[in-house]
């Protein structure tokens, strides 16, 4: 498999705090390349800079050998890398086929086809029985799928999901794994971040762990897992690594 | 209403504001109903960027400034067609919006605003201070020629009724095209979350900026047409904050980001004005005023989404049963 994204010494603080510290990765075309570490590792920090949100203090990244480093969010999706938000964020005021319609429209001038192809991801991420249905209206679960259906007419490249099956229960999860799986097999490379371990294992193809803004880990899903470094770097062991992160967890659990 | 009922009401409504100047001699009256046509097509221009956009613009006097200082000076100084001083006001107009805009569409929020309202006081002092050109605040009076269409310039309030018309009509059709256009969806998205619109490959400033530019033309348009109409201009009469205010007001009465709420808010807000003036207008200095902003305020108050939402019709659509009903576990 050719490398479709290279990643060397990225660097990025905010005001002294080295959020991350010359991270370099490669994602091989075809890929599910799980992100993964401790709160406050650079997760999101890596998927911000790369996307364009943050500017890079150093390093570079290049796009199947294009230099991609530093260009501005809009630029980041022209090239062919999207991203889905930690926090959901529909354009709550539109239909579920606006807002598809509005990623659609990276490829064409005329609404008319936009909408076309964005009824056909609508189909394809199981929203069909809401496409008119004003976003703001959905549950979280649905909210998760137009989140990956809007990003998926974009028609990526690279897909970088920041923890998009965060606050589904266990059965929403699972069809959002399937989910991600369908979109990589249209050709799309994945990073996946996500706290649930037992997600990670089931979807990623290989794995890389931050911590405090560096490479720890690198490998299989279950190689990482066994990794010495890895357990003491999530604190409480690995009886914590198999559990559900803090936020899945019921509220009453103290 | 059915069908048959709304074309027929619409073809109503149509022959009255056709008929409007033929039924009536009063000038006063033809008058009003033109400044409900210029400010409906300013307000629509304004949309484009203060609602369908959501940047909260409060400095467009300026582009009608510039719109009716260039057709006017052109034609007293040069004798060249407003026609043609027209076309160069909006012109001008568009550079200004990018001079202005490239800056301050780095800014969001009240900010963006702000700097509106600054780029605004700076062109009407600059109008005022430049008084060899542009006549400074004894204001430019236009000498009247003879009926001419090239000159636009005519004895009876008609003919500029017409063409306010006409242009309405014209900003009209634009505007609801680009509605459902490229550039109507990507404002849409812009003023729902501008960072998730960059994720989805939207060029936010490029698309706001050209929005601003379009808004700006359509805005020296009817600036020109009001000067013509008025034979007169100022800085404090087409450069003035009040002015900026005004247009942004006509819309948020009427509906902001809605293609009949500019429209709607114009004939509200300019018959309120005028219908204030003429029964207060002799209580007391400011009585008119106070009326109409405690109007103002109701509307605001009362129906936040502008007076078009009384007309709204269709719920939208719900979700599935099954769906909606579903149990959450978080």
């Amino acid at each position: 498999m050719s490398t479709l994204l290279k990643v060397t010494n990225l660097k990025k603080s905010f005001q002294g705090v080295h959020a991350l510290k010359d991270v370099s990765l490669d994602l091989a075309e075809g890929e599910i390349l799980g992100l993964i570490g401790p709160n406050g590792s650079g997760k999101s920090t890596f998927v911000n800079t790369i996307a364009g949100t943050f500017r890079p203090d150093g390093g570079r990244a290049l796009l199947q050998d294009v230099d991609v480093t530093g260009l501005p969010t809009p630029a980041m999706a022209r090239h062919g890398v999207a991203r889905t938000f930690q926090s959901s964020r529909p354009f709550l005021g539109m239909t579920v086929l606006e807002n598809v319609t509005v990623a659609a429209l990276l490829h064409t001038d005329r609404p008319a086809e936009a909408e076309a192809a964005a009824r056909e991801c609508i189909a394809l991420t199981g929203l069909a029985d809401c496409v008119d249905v004003t976003s703001a209206n959905l549950p979280v679960e649905r909210r998760r799928r137009l989140d990956l259906c809007r990003a998926l007419a974009l028609k990526p490249k690279v897909l970088m999901l920041d923890e998009c099956l965060a606050g589904l229960n266990p059965r929403e999860m699972d069809e959002g794994l399937d989910l991600v799986r369908l979109i990589n097999r249209t050709g799309v490379s994945v990073i996946f971040i996500e706290h649930v371990m037992k997600a990670v294992v089931a979807l990623c193809h290989r794995v890389v762990v931050l911590n405090q803004g560096e490479l720890l880990a690198e490998g299989s899903p279950q190689a990482v897992m066994r990794d010495e470094k890895v357990i003491r770097a999530y604190l409480g062991g690995s009886s914590k690594l198999c559990s559900t992160s803090k936020r899945s967890a019921p509220a009453t659990a103290t | 209403m059915n069908r048959t009922g709304r074309i027929f009401l619409a073809a109503l409504a149509g022959a009255a504001v056709l008929l409007f100047p033929v039924v009536t001699t009063t000038p006063y009256y033809i008058h009003t109903v033109l400044m409900v046509f210029l400010f409906a097509t300013m307000g629509l221009g304004w949309n484009l960027i203060g609602g369908y956009g959501a940047q909260l613009s409060l400095g467009h006097s300026t582009f009608f400034a510039i719109g009716a200082y260039s057709a006017v000076l052109l034609m007293v100084n040069y004798e060249i067609s407003p026609l043609v001083g027209g076309i160069v006001g909006m012109v001008l107009a568009c550079g200004a919006a990018v001079v202005i805009g490239l800056p301050c569409f780095r800014l969001r929020g009240p900010y963006f605003c702000l700097a509106t309202i600054a780029a605004g006081e700076i062109a009407r002092i600059l109008f005022l201070h430049f008084q060899e050109f542009t006549g400074g605040a004894n204001g430019v009076p236009l000498p009247f020629h003879g009926d001419d269409i090239l000159t636009l310039q005519f004895s009876s309030k008609a003919p500029y009724y017409y063409l306010a018309l006409g242009l309405l009509v014209a900003v009209f059709v634009l505007v609801r095209w680009m509605e459902k256009a490229k550039i109507g969806r990507y404002l849409a998205a812009i003023r729902e979350d501008q960072d998730a619109a960059e994720s989805l490959g939207v060029r936010t400033d490029r698309v706001k900026l050209i929005a601003y530019v379009l808004s700006a033309a359509i805005t020296a348009a009817a600036g020109v047409l009001y000067a013509f109409t008025v034979g007169y201009i100022d800085p404090d009469g087409v450069a003035s904050l009040n002015l900026s205010i005004e247009i942004a007001v006509v819309v948020i009465v009427g509906g902001i980001g809605t293609l009949w709420g500019p429209v709607l808010g114009a004939t509200v807000v300019v018959l309120l004005t005028e219908l204030t003036n003429m029964y207060l207008g002799s209580l007391r200095s400011g009585a008119s005023l106070v009326l109409y902003g405690l109007l103002l305020i109701v509307v605001v108050v009362a129906r936040p989404k502008g007076l078009i939402s009384l007309f709204d019709r269709a719920p939208a659509a719900s979700l599935p049963k099954q769906v909606g009903t579903r149990v959450h576990v978080a």
